[in-house]
Formats: C-alpha cells, structure tokens, sequence
C-alpha cells in the first residue's frame, strides 16, 4: 500500500528552481533512495516533504492526508519523521533528553520511557552514555542518537538525509545495518545517501534524481545494475568528484 | 546589617521578577525585547486604573495584572515579532529586526501610557491592602515586602521547575538551541513561542504590580534604569538562564544596598555598571554559563 | 512633491536644524549597521560629543575647536568601546552599546561639576549656522554615497553578509569592523556636538531611550540599504509631527503606530523600496530590449 505519495513537487528559492515537479511514491515496509550529485535537490526534496521548505506546486500525501502546506511539527506527528542532514543534536540536553525531545509529542512518561528502552536495544552505544551531554558524544554516536530521538515518534516512515556523512567505513556499516533493523520492523524507509555502495545493500527501491528530477526508478536490484548509475555513481568510468563525495 | 539585607533581598525580587522574562525570551527565541519595560509599566497601569475603580483584594488584583502582562506579551509575539520572523532572511537580519520591532512597539506602549497618565505621576493605592510592619529577628519587616520576597521567589521556582522539569521546558531548552530540528522533532515551535512570550509579559506583570506598590505610584518612565538593572542580571547569570538569572539579581541588589549604605548612594549606577564593564571584559558568557561545547 | 518641500521648509528652523542633526546621527548608525554590526555607540559618543562641544564652548572655545575636540573624544571613545566589546556580537554587541547610551545619561546626571547635572549646561554660544550645517550634512552624505561604491562597497557587502566569506577574499575582518566601529562614534560625536551649538541648552534628557527611538525610528523610515536611506528617514521624522497634526493628542500615539507597522510590514524601508523599484525598471528595460540575462545570481544571494 503508498503510504508517501508526493505528485509533481516543486521547489523554488528565490528565483532558483532546485525541484520541477517530482513524483515520488514510498510503499509501506519499502527501503527507498534517492541518489544523485550534489545539487541535484534530494535534500529539497526531503526539507520539503518534511515541511521545512516551502513548496512551491504540487503536492505531498502521507497515508491518503495531504501534507503539504502544513507546518513541520504537525507532519511529524503525522507519522514522516525526518533524521536532519548533519544530525542536528542539541548539544546542551543530555542523550535522554536529546531522546525524550523526539516523544515530546507522545504525553505518557511511562510510554516515552517504554521507546527510550527500544532505542537503547536498538543502539545498546547509547545506554552508558545516557547522562551525557549530547554535544560530547562522537559523530557515530551522534547519528544514532539522531536516528533514535527520530524512532521516540514512532514514525511509519522515517526520511534519513545522508547518515553516513563524516562517519568512518566501520561506522557507516553500523549506521546502515541499524537502518536495516528499523526497516525489518515494519517502518518505511526513505534515504539519501551519498555512499552508493552501502546504501544499495538496504534498498528495496532506488530513484535517481538529477537537476531537480527523478531520471530513473526502479527496484534496487535493476537501478544498481543500471549502466547510468554505475557510471554517474559507482565510480567505474572517469568520475572523480564521487570520490571526493563519499569521503569527505 | 538586618535592615540592609531585607532591602537587599527586596530589591532583588523586583529584579528577578523584571529579568527572567528577558532572559527567557533571549534565551529561548533570540529575541531581545527592549519593550518589556513597557509592559511592565502596562501591568502597573492597570492596577492603578483597576484600583481606582474597584477595590480589588491582592489574590485578584495580582492574577489581573499578570494576565495584562500575558496578554501584551501574546501580543507583542503575535503582532510583532512573529510577522517579521516570517519574512526575515537570515537569523543575524532577524534579530536586528526583532529588536528594532520591539524598540517600535515599547515607543508604542510609552505613548498610550503618557497618554492615561497624562505624563504624571500617578499614586497607587489598593485601598484593600494596608502596609503594616513586623518584627521579624530583631528587623522590621513589611507585608508589602514579605509579598514581593514571597511572590518573586514562588514564581521564579515555578519557572526554573517548569524549564529543567517538565517536556516542555525541554523543548523549550531546544529551540533556544535549534529551532529546525525541534519543528522537524514533532514540537510546536510557533506555538512555544508564544507561551514564552506570554510567560515573560505574566512575570513583568507581577513585578509591575509589585513595583507600584513599593514605590507607590506609576509613571510612563519607570523602567529605564531597570532595564541598565536587567543587562546587569543576564550579563552576571547569563542568557536564557533561570537560576543565573535569580542569582544575578540578588547578587547584583546585595552589592547596590551595601555600596550605598558603605560609600553613599552616588555609587548606585557605578556599582551596575562596574558590574557589566567588568564582565564583559573577563566572563562575556557569564559567571555561570554554559560552557563552550554547549553552546555549540 | 513640490508642495511637500515647500511645507517641510515652513516647518521652522529648529526643525530644520534638527533634521540635519539627526541625519549625522543616522549616518553614525547606518554605517554600522552595513557592516553587520549591530551598535548603538554613535548614540552613546552623540552624548558625550554634545557636552564635549558644550562644555569647551562655555569654557570660550571657538566652534570649530570645540566640533574638532568632540569629534576626536568621540573617536577615541568609539575605539576604546571597539576594543573593550571586541568579543561581542548580534545582540550582546546590541545590548553593551545600550548600556553605554544609559551610561553616559547617568554620567550627564551625576558628573555636575561638567555636565550641570539635571539642569544641563545652559547658555552654550550658537556657533553653527544652517548653511554651515547643510555644508557638514552634503560632505558627510557624498563621503558614505562614494563609500558604498567600487572596491569599499564591496568590502561593506561582504561583511554584512558573511565573515567567513569577506575574510575568503582578503578582508581583515576584526579591523575593517574596528574602522567602521570608530567612524560610526565620530559621526555620533559630530552629530552631538553639533547639536549642542545651536541650541544653547543641553540636558540630559537629549541623550535617553527616546533618543534611540527617535534614531531606529529613521532607520526604520528610511532603510539601510543605500546612502539615501538615513536622508529619506531624517527628513521623514522631521515632517512626521507636522504631517500627523490633525490627529491632536493622539500625536505620539498614531506616530509610534506607524512606525510599528512600517517595521513589520516594510522591514526594508524607503530606501529599500527604491532599490526594487529601479531593479525591476532595469529588468523590464532589459527584457524589452531583448538582453534578458538569466539573474539566477541574484536570487542565490538572497
């Protein structure tokens, strides 16, 4: 069933177009990613569906209900979480704190408490660190924490807008393999991701966007294959600047 | 000694209850509200009005005059800054903006206030509540200060309870950080916005009240050497903090009432801005800030 | 607009004298404000330049000498606050220099043995006349025009917009800032001490809140975004009570109600207003002539 349904978006700053009428669908239990170059509008994409950027034309449904116009907090609490490019943790609150503020929205302390205890299984880094200010913690760490205060809401779809961006290989797998594990429980995914590689091995569905478009959609497995991916992506012919994107 | 220390404590009641609700809106929302005073004085003008028509008990007249300073702040959020955040392009051009916003909005409240007073002073006198004076461990205290000491202290608690203990002081620490990320998190920033903003004009509210009746009277001018008090405050507490800031005033009342008992009360102003002078130049942040990697 | 001229002139000479007063005043304010720094200083060194002036005058200085004395006090001021709030910015910057406005209203209190204390210095000798003083007002308005051309207007546009990218292209940020720090206290000091020769009276009063309302109020009028702004402002404000006449005691009220809503739906004032008035002339003008260039550029900056 489409649980995103987002139909002919548009995206403007000033007179800058970064998006001209992107469709885009995201199915229940899917993994979808967006990929393309820097510049291409993915994070346009995601700022406006998520309701931090304005939307020019078009429109965004989540689970039949139109979303778009409406303010951040209230398509948060809809169900479509967005994990910030850059994590964005508050560096003064404590880890708890930084989590409790992700089920500001849900009233019961003991039901936050019942989602702070899921996030510490998911990411078991968190646990001893609790107490700590959130601003301390490594830039893996951070991502986790991002990713869980994102989970207190209990999203059905979570957006991530590049997670691995700044982490160590060895980190990145973590990351992706924690994304894996939401995915297996039942929430839709919708990521943008520069590392190609590690993204592809939790996709279900892969769209391509390019110049403010989705170029090319598709199952994981076939967009992967694609020889427009591999070259523009992937690295197997002249392109450096991929280089230069996935290790910065 | 007793006397100088009841005074000082008085005092930094007054303070306290005029330099939380500017510190939790700079802290808070970056907003630096140079019309507070102006509410305050609002808050105070109604009494006066209020009392001259009605005898109002103290347990109405203080939830009536603190309601004005709630509702001056919605309006003031709702009016004023909120339309100029909407349209501003960068957070450094929004502050400025803000600012200049609540400059134009406090000439605003200055005017409709020398207008009702007719640029006088006016005498407030609640009829309801009569000083009268206590021994107190060998010192005499009034009801009038024992009021302000009670009030300023309950209502400071309150707030610092509210900020450290609850979801939505919380979110309130958030946004004073990111106020993206806390939209993005599922929390009504617009809306917390305005409950800070009312939050600060109810607490101007109880001080102008409480204010009046130590003077006991209101003039249109009354706050502009407490403003020079309030920087004092946030400068010694730091920005946005509760407890630095009910800290600061006492601090900051205790070491007006000994200068001027000790040297002569030329030194008032000098002692505040001793105070600001030398804080800037050694502590910026404060004496009790956050440190760096908090702020980050 | 003729007509309007005219009226303005009828206003009276004190008007007039104040008007181009506060034009200096708000060039001190403007100048700042366009390197993004947000001080109030100019208003501060406006207080102690007018009793500088004041004071040397009654002590038999002649005017030029007591001007000059001013200027260089508050220059010297503007470098000592520059140096001392070096650290500070946005509105701990905003919030110092605040303080040091209160701070000079509490000196012009309490130093009597200078100042004459709430009384004010009396009898000061009018030593500048209106010509003398549009002279002054057209020299320091050519001088920020040419200022915001060429290579300093540029200097100003990269400061105002981003430290990181002005110190990119070879900007000393900390001293450009410390330049424009000074300049702006000097223009506040020659703004006050030359108001303090043509009204042979100074109290306190004259440098309190309301002055600072009265300064913000012709930024606000009159915008930032060009050299005519505190022009347009300064004369605004001037005319502001003749043109409000009709409204009786409400006066003061319907002003600051204006000027309320000019900030929050105007933020850019006249000279703002201008600006996108020409630039969509010059836009329209292209496109008839067929030279449309994609200004793609413009809105990235925005």
């Amino acid at each position: 069933m489409t649980l995103l349904e987002v139909n002919g978006l548009v995206v403007r700053y000033g007179r800058l177009t970064a998006v001209h009428g992107l469709d885009l669908t995201v199915a229940e239990g899917e993994v979808a990613i967006l990929l393309g170059a820097n510049g291409a509008g993915k994070s346009s994409t995601l700022g406006a569906i998520s309701g931090v950027v304005p939307v020019a034309a078009g429109e965004v449904l989540f689970a039949g209900r139109r979303l778009s116009g409406r303010p951040p907090h209230v398509i948060a609490r809809s169900g479509l979480v967005q994990v910030a490019e850059g994590r964005r943790i508050i560096g003064p609150l404590t880890v708890r704190e930084n989590l409790e503020l992700g089920g500001y929205a849900v009233r019961s302390a003991r039901l936050r408490g019942e989602r702070i205890r899921m996030v510490t299984d998911l990411f078991p880094e968190l646990g001893p660190l609790a107490d700590r200010p959130g601003g301390l913690l490594s830039g893996g760490e951070q991502q986790m924490l991002a990713i869980g205060r994102a989970l207190m809401a209990d999203p059905r779809l979570l957006m991530l807008d590049e997670p691995s961006m700044g982490l160590a290989p060895v980190v990145t797998d973590r990351v992706i393999d924690a994304v894996a594990d939401i995915a297996a429980r039942g929430t839709a995914i919708l990521m943008v991701e520069q590392n190609v590689s590690a993204a592809f091995r939790v996709a279900t569905t892969a769209h391509v966007m390019e110049r403010g478009e989705i170029t090319l959609s598709g199952p994981a497995s076939e967009v992967a294959g694609s020889p427009h991916v591999l070259r523009a992506f992937l690295g197997t012919a002249d392109t450096p600047q991929v280089i230069e994107e996935t290790t910065p | 000694m007793g006397d100088y220390l009841r005074d000082a404590i008085t005092l930094g009641g007054v303070y306290v209850l005029f330099s939380l609700g500017l510190t939790l809106s700079w802290g808070v929302l970056n907003i630096l509200n140079l019309a507070h005073g102006n509410v305050l004085v609002a808050a105070a003008l109604s009494a006066y009005l209020l009392t001259t028509q009605v005898a109002l008990p103290m347990a109405l007249l203080l939830p009536a005059c603190m309601l004005v300073g709630a509702l001056l702040g919605l309006g003031l959020e709702l009016l004023v800054f909120r339309p100029i955040r909407a349209r501003a392009a960068d957070e450094e051009s929004t502050q400025l903006a803000v600012l200049i916003g609540s400059v134009a909005a406090g000439a605003l409240l200055y005017a409709i206030a020398e207008r009702i007073t007719d640029g006088r002073v006016r005498a407030v006198d609640p009829g309801t509540f009569t000083v009268t004076d206590y021994l107190v461990a060998g010192v005499r205290v009034s009801n009038l200060q024992l009021l302000i000491v009670g009030v300023s202290l309950v209502l400071s608690v309150l707030l610092a309870l509210l900020v450290s203990r609850t979801r939505h002081g919380r979110a309130l620490r958030a946004i004073a950080v990111d106020r993206v990320t806390c939209g993005l998190l599922g929390v009504p920033t617009a809306r917390l916005a305005a409950v800070t903003m009312a939050t600060a004009g109810a607490l101007a509210g109880a001080g102008g009240l409480l204010l009046a009746l130590h003077l006991g009277s209101v003039e249109a001018s009354m706050t502009e050497s407490l403003l020079l008090k309030a920087f004092a405050v946030i400068i010694i507490g730091g920005v946005g903090s509760v407890g630095g800031a009910i800290l600061g005033a006492y601090l900051l009342a205790g070491a007006e009432v000994f200068s001027v008992a000790y040297l002569g009360s030329g030194v008032r102003d000098a002692v505040v801005f001793l105070v600001i002078l030398g804080l800037l130049l050694l502590r910026p942040q404060g004496l009790f800030a956050r440190t760096a990697w908090q702020r980050s | 607009m003729m007509l309007a001229a005219a009226d303005w002139f009828g206003a009276g000479d004190s008007t007039i004298r104040t008007a181009l007063v506060y034009v200096l005043l708000a060039y001190g304010i403007h100048l700042a404000l366009r390197t993004g720094t947000f001080s109030l200083a100019a208003v501060a060194t406006y207080g102690t330049g007018a009793y500088t002036a004041g004071a040397l005058a009654l002590d038999g200085w002649s005017p030029v000498a007591a001007v000059a004395a001013a200027v260089v006090q508050a220059a010297v001021a503007g470098l000592v606050l520059a140096l001392v709030l070096a650290r500070l910015r946005n509105l701990y910057l905003a919030m110092a220099t605040l303080a040091a406005v209160l701070l000079v209203h509490v000196l012009a209190l309490e130093w009597e043995s200078v100042t004459g204390g709430a009384l004010g210095l009396l009898g000061i000798p009018r030593g500048v006349t209106v010509p003398q003083l549009l002279v002054i007002v057209a020299l320091c308005t050519l001088a920020v025009a040419l200022g915001e051309r060429g290579r300093t207007g540029r200097m100003l546009e990269a400061l105002r917009l981003d430290d990181q990218l002005a110190a990119s292209v070879g900007i000393d940020v900390v001293r450009a800032r410390r330049v424009a720090f000074v300049l702006s206290a000097a223009l506040g000091g020659l703004a006050g001490s030359l108001s303090a020769l043509q009204f042979s009276v100074l109290t306190p009063d004259e440098i309190s809140f309301a002055l600072i309302v009265d300064v913000l109020t012709i930024v606000v009028i009159g915008g930032t975004a060009a050299w005519y702004g505190p022009l347009i402002g300064a004369v605004a404000l001037a005319w502001l009570p003749e043109l409000l006449r009709w409204t009786g005691d409400l006066r003061p009220i319907v002003q600051a109600a204006i000027v309320v809503v000019l900030v929050v739906c105007a933020p850019d004032g006249a000279a703002g207003l201008i600006r996108a008035v020409a630039a969509r002339l010059r836009r329209l003008r292209r496109r008839e002539n067929g030279l449309d260039v994609v200004p793609a550029v413009e809105g990235a900056v925005r």
